[in-house]
């Protein structure tokens, strides 16, 4: 290994808590919560070469580095700089935070950081909510990618709508969906009601619920993918789950059936901003 | 006397609720909830601070007001705008509502209030802006159909508990399919286009989830039934679309109509 390397190994060594699974350079890859590696070429991205791309929800910022390495002539990657900025549920407010921290050890940034030198990137990052975009904060943008935020909205159409309003081309949406209120079981835009606890997690929708929703905002809908899972990287506490029992049986077996793999199943949809 | 209030509500454009205002005067309603506002889990509000959440014409106010509520204050937008109107109809939706109950807001609340001689307090505000330093602390907050027309119905939620100090009855509409379905998940029906306004319509599981979520827990609830039509609303006399829908309907809530749930709460956070 080069000192170069060494170096970089060390920097992500020293970041508390991955969060993406990201491949820095040759042999390493950083141990994040999710890794997209496998489900990136699978989504119905728009071409992006020479043009203003958006990541919100940027977090380590795996899709916007994504966003760059396809040929992207600007990108910015907006994600809330504290983790108190979260839509916590009421009886999650008080303690949600205070235990993020822990594990984050008050370094929010610090993955992106990391990565981003790492990559010499010239990604942008910007500090601010989903709610907070609009053309006079961030000007407009020709792509937006919004990957698995969604579903920790309180009110997930505000915060497309918001997106509508710096979008002028395309918007690449891939969220967790709810399989078994999908096709081949069932159709209709709906979306599963979660508003408590830690988890952060409000409204999971079915595929065409998530459809619904991007429609809605104003958007015409566009090539779709999935589903298909998101696997867990090896710092999630899931990777390691050896969960048994009929219900988590019957889960990976309809998330293999349906989504080709076990992990969290994702739907994505590209569509294009309606006048 | 009862001839000049009989113009004044055949002057007003669109009645929401159907009020009965004099022996001989009874508003031509949207809905009828008289058949069962009996049924509706009433805490007990004598001597009460109440609050009539999206109150409209004002009939679950008035009834807090006859059921011996020491104070009533009744919220409502004051315009049409106000509306959480879907994007695509955002700039049309004001004018529609316009043209067919008239360009004011808030009509058929005050012939109402007069002729009951209430002493109900209305106030032009929408739900998102409740908050103790505003209007202050109620003993009792109640709010009826209100949650599928709002984007954030949570949002809603939390707002109406900053300012519940005892309990809150909740009655919204429900969607019947998605609660047969799924009875334990709490599951949402999606919208957000067109005239209807309407955003999340929830399942029995999920409209006690809505409440819960927004910090309060559940002290109990009553079977599903049916909002009646009232003579004004074009569904008076359906030509439903299916007479297995329609058997379904009045089987599972005892009425036809636009099913409903209601449960009373409590603050839990």
């Amino acid at each position: 290994m080069t000192a170069e390397l060494r170096d970089i190994q060390a920097e992500v060594e020293q970041v508390p808590a991955w969060y993406h699974s990201i491949e820095l350079a040759p042999g390493i890859v950083t141990p994040g919560y999710f890794d997209l590696r496998p489900i990136v070429g699978e989504l119905p991205w728009p071409d992006v070469r020479g043009k203003r791309c958006l990541d919100v929800g940027s977090y380590d910022g795996f899709y916007a580095f994504e966003l760059e390495r396809r040929g992207a002539a600007e990108v910015v990657a907006a994600d809330v700089a504290d983790h108190r900025d979260w839509d916590w549920p009421p009886d999650a407010r008080e303690q949600g935070p205070a235990r993020v921290e822990r594990f984050t050890r008050g370094e929010r940034t610090r993955g992106f950081d990391v990565a981003r030198r790492a990559l010499s990137s010239a990604v942008e990052r910007r500090s601010m909510t989903i709610y907070e975009l609009s053309p006079e904060t961030v000007g407009l943008f020709d792509i937006v990618v919004c990957g698995s935020l969604l579903l920790h909205l309180r009110d997930p159409m505000r915060g497309l709508e918001a997106i509508r309003t710096v979008c002028r081309g395309s918007l690449l949406s891939i969220e967790e969906i709810r399989l078994s209120m999908s096709p081949p079981f069932k159709r209709q835009p709906v979306a599963e009601l979660d508003g408590s606890g830690e988890g952060v997690q409000w409204w999971v929708p079915s595929v065409s619920g998530h459809r619904q929703m991007v429609r809605t905002a104003g958007f015409a809908l566009g090539p779709t993918a999935g589903p298909f899972a998101v696997r867990f990287g090896p710092s999630h506490p899931a990777a390691s789950d050896t969960a048994s029992g009929w219900r988590s049986l019957r889960r990976r077996l309809l998330q293999r059936a349906l989504a080709g793999a076990v992990g969290v199943p994702h739907a994505a949809v590209l569509a294009k901003a309606r006048a | 006397m009862s001839a000049s209030l009989r113009e004044e509500v055949d002057a007003n454009p669109l009645w929401y609720h159907t009020l009965e205002l004099a022996a001989d005067v009874t508003t031509p309603g949207y809905f009828d909830l008289r058949p069962i506002v009996e049924r509706l889990p009433w805490p007990d509000v004598r001597g009460k601070r109440c609050l009539d959440v999206g109150t409209y014409d004002g009939f679950l106010a008035f009834e807090l007001e006859r059921r011996g509520a020491l104070e009533v204050v009744a919220l409502d937008i004051p315009d049409h705008e106000d509306w959480d109107w879907p994007p695509e109809i955002r700039s049309l939706g004001p004018q529609y509502l316009a043209s067919v109950a008239g360009p004011e807001k808030g009509v058929g609340f005050r012939i109402a209030r007069e002729a009951l001689g209430s002493s109900v307090e209305k106030v032009d505000m929408t739900v998102y802006d409740l908050g103790p330093e505003r209007v202050g602390a109620f003993d009792v907050v109640v709010c009826g159909s209100l949650l599928l027309h709002l984007r954030d119905p949570l949002r809603a939620l939390e707002a109406i508990r900053s300012v519940c100090s005892g309990e809150f009855m909740s009655s919204e509409e429900i969607d019947l399919r998605l609660s047969i379905r799924h009875p334990r998940r709490a599951v949402a029906r999606l919208d957000g286009t067109g005239e209807q306004l309407q955003w999340w319509v929830p399942n029995v599981a999920a409209h006690k989830r809505m409440v819960f979520a927004a910090g309060f827990e559940i002290l109990r609830s009553i079977r599903p039934y049916c909002d009646s039509f009232g003579v004004a609303h074009p569904a008076h006399r359906p030509a439903l679309r299916s007479i297995h829908r329609r058997a379904a309907r009045i089987l599972l809530t005892g009425s036809m109509g636009v099913p409903h749930a209601a449960l009373l709460a409590r603050p839990r956070v």
